[in-house]
């Protein structure tokens, strides 16, 4: 089988799958976390709303979903953002998401077209930033790193734009 | 805006290319308001007089606007060479400055359309995927300006950093490696219409196609007939229309054929391929000469095709495909188009050989052993997620609402979606040989990808918690082209492909566009 032919090759070569995980910065969780809570406070004050109005009891059912269901999907997306992670490589940049459905991106230096370094407003309060890279071939991001400090954004991407001769933009 | 900067001499295009604006607004609006028309055709045809004239005129004042909206967009494209790089300013309504770097054009083709052939007269198209979705077309300069034009770009597209490629550049001496006879495009046409007759025949989908262009068409040619129909409605009884879909039924299964073939004729007759250099040309068309170039590095793949009827001729057509903005190739949208890939038709056995080993140095296409995917997994995944749910929904329905006989269709189903599954299954497979890394698909035909391994843009690997259990993973190859996707492989060989991409990738500094 030709593929077993390689195998030897294959395995003096780095192993991406091998490479330690840099967890997000710690600010990152407590980012994600306050996201949340403006999104599921206004919710949840919102839902009183029908009882208020009614004046029924079994109206009030309504909050406690709105509160299991924040609960389940805000401690969801805070464990997502906890496992996200990012490694640097001589060569490369690896990123990699997911709490079940686990994804690994590798994206080597001398094919990214394009960097670019972003942060909303709750990132700002926070000192975070959005790290994309582009490549050629897709016109989506191809790949989105959130939860960097701004500084530690910064510092990749200097890493990268001294690697390869690449545009960047802010 | 519109002052002429000093210093740069702004060129129009001829007068004649006022066609071209009007064929090409033609197109548009066929493209967009096809319903609208049949929707239009069908009032008129049960119109009255007076109401007949009222389209009429409208129709009338829809021919003006557009030949003076040509007219206009004519006046308004202008276009200027400035050291390396071509501007274009063009738009009547949206007004564009277009500045593209000659090392960013991908492709430029001269095509001689009936008519500008009479005045002298080309169309010069340059696509230049990579900066944003976007074509130029210079419609009507003269062919000997084009021909240079064409020169100019090519030699200045990228700063040959390799010598022997340089000096292989400057001996240029045309070498034919390929025409195609008459009888062969028409082969080229049988095959590429092979799926669109499927659908009329099974009308179900199944396999790993690129059904798109097919569906498009077919599509197309479901309005023209359903506009048919509302046509014979109008003038009469219900046997007389059925009799009109029957013929047409029967018409469609012999036509369509005929029409792909014709079709083909017109596009590739006199088919030659020859290199010059590292360009390949590519030289064909009956009425209209198309006139292609590419260079040899920015192939990015190179896809053999072959379908049903292409395996009964045992023919393979061969795409070269080049890098291409926004193909949402994962998206399953439209496919990259016939502008970014280069088409070798209906190629025996012996000739594939030596034209992907022609395309890609060193690679040996006769050594591929594929390795399969694991078959539990993948047809689990299809019968659970595409078979059983509308299966399921539709046998249950007609069992539960019309008659309970409907139950038998359950295992029959389910049995020929088995069989699909596990035709599909065969066909997949992936391997490694060289520097090349191969990537087939297929249901009755197959469709494989060779590409160069240090050409990959990026590599994603996923697994579910079920594939982390069972070692196995999702691969996902992509490409400056089009995206690959290998399901359910085993995670070692998923490991193994990335880790020796990359090294191919950051071990060199050739470059890949």
């Amino acid at each position: 089988m030709a593929f077993v032919n390689l195998q030897l090759a294959i395995d003096d070569l780095p192993a991406a799958a091998e490479i330690e995980m840099e967890p997000m910065s710690a600010e990152y969780r407590r980012e994600v976390l306050s996201q949340q809570f403006i999104i599921w406070i206004p919710a949840l004050l919102g839902s009183f709303l029908p009882f208020v109005l009614a004046q029924r009891y079994f109206l009030l059912a309504i909050p406690v979903i709105v509160l299991l269901l924040g609960l389940f999907i805000g401690s969801l997306v805070v464990r997502m953002s906890g496992v996200k992670g990012i490694a640097l490589r001589e060569h490369d940049i690896a990123y990699r998401s997911g709490l079940y459905w686990r994804k690994t991106v590798v994206l080597a230096f001398n094919r990214v077209q394009h960097v670019e370094v972003s942060s909303g407003p709750l990132q700002r309060k926070f000192g975070l930033a959005t790290l994309k890279f582009f490549t050629a071939g897709g016109s989506s991001v191809d790949l989105k790193v959130d939860g960097l400090a701004r500084e530690r954004a910064e510092q990749i991407r200097a890493y990268v734009l001294g690697k390869s001769d690449v545009a960047d933009s802010e | 805006m519109t002052n002429t900067d000093p210093g740069v001499n702004w060129q129009r295009t001829s007068p004649v290319a006022v066609v071209f604006f009007l064929f090409n607004a033609a197109r548009q609006f066929v493209n967009n308001g096809l319903p609208a028309i049949v929707v239009i055709l069908a009032a008129y045809a049960s119109a009255s007089d007076s109401n007949q004239s009222l389209i009429q005129a409208a129709l009338l004042l829809a021919i003006i606007i557009g030949i003076l909206g040509s007219v206009l967009a004519w006046l308004r494209f202008r276009f200027c060479i400035i050291d390396d790089r071509i501007l274009v300013r063009s738009g009547v309504l949206h007004r564009e400055e277009l500045s593209v770097d000659f090392k960013r054009i991908q492709n430029i083709s001269i095509r001689e359309p009936f008519y500008t052939r009479p005045f002298g007269l080309a169309l010069l198209s340059i696509d230049t995927a990579g900066s944003g979705k976007k074509e130029i077309v210079l419609g009507g300069i003269k062919k000997d300006v084009a021909v240079s034009l064409r020169k100019t770009i090519l030699s200045k597209a990228r700063p040959i950093d390799d010598n022997a490629e340089s000096e292989q550049d400057t001996q240029a001496d045309p070498s034919l490696l390929l025409s195609r006879s008459g009888k062969d495009i028409a082969i080229y046409g049988l095959t590429i219409n092979f799926i669109f007759w499927l659908l009329i025949a099974i009308g179900a989908v199944f396999g790993a196609y690129d059904f798109s262009e097919e569906v498009f068409m077919w599509l197309a040619a479901k309005i023209q007939i359903q506009d048919l129909i509302s046509f014979a409605q109008g003038d009469g009884s219900l046997i007389s229309s059925a009799l009109i879909i029957l013929g047409l039924g029967l018409a469609m299964f012999l036509l369509l054929p005929l029409i792909s073939v014709i079709g083909a004729l017109f596009r590739h007759y006199g088919y030659r391929l020859s290199i010059e250099g590292e360009t390949y040309r590519k030289n064909s068309g009956l009425l209209s000469r198309h006139d292609e170039s590419l260079k040899r590095h920015k192939i990015q793949a190179v896809v053999l095709k072959q379908n049903f009827v292409a395996r009964l001729f045992n023919r393979t057509n061969i795409q070269l495909r080049v890098a291409s903005a926004g193909t949402g190739a994962d998206q399953g949208q439209l496919p990259t188009g016939p502008k970014s890939t280069f088409l070798v038709p209906a190629l025996h056995p012996e000739e594939v050989m030596d034209l992907t080993s022609e395309f890609l140095p060193a690679c040996e296409m006769g050594k591929t052993k594929f390795s399969r995917i694991n078959l539990r997994r993948f047809a689990a995944f299809k019968l659970g997620l595409a078979v059983l749910p509308p299966v399921l929904l539709v046998t249950g329905t007609l069992t539960l609402l019309v008659n309970w006989k409907f139950a038998a269709m359950l295992p029959l189903a389910v049995g020929t979606a088995c069989a699909a599954i596990y035709r599909s299954w065969q066909k997949l497979g992936y391997a490694v040989v060289g520097e090349y890394g191969f990537v087939r698909y297929g249901f009755i035909g197959t469709k494989t990808t060779v590409f160069p391994l240090f050409k990959v843009q990026r590599v994603d690997i996923r697994q579910s918690p079920g594939q982390r259990r069972k070692g196995l993973a999702h691969l996902n190859i992509h490409l400056a082209s089009h995206s690959l996707k290998i399901p359910h492989m085993p995670v070692k060989h998923a490991n193994a492909m990335r880790d020796l991409m990359l090294f191919h990738v950051e071990s060199t500094d050739r470059p890949w566009y």
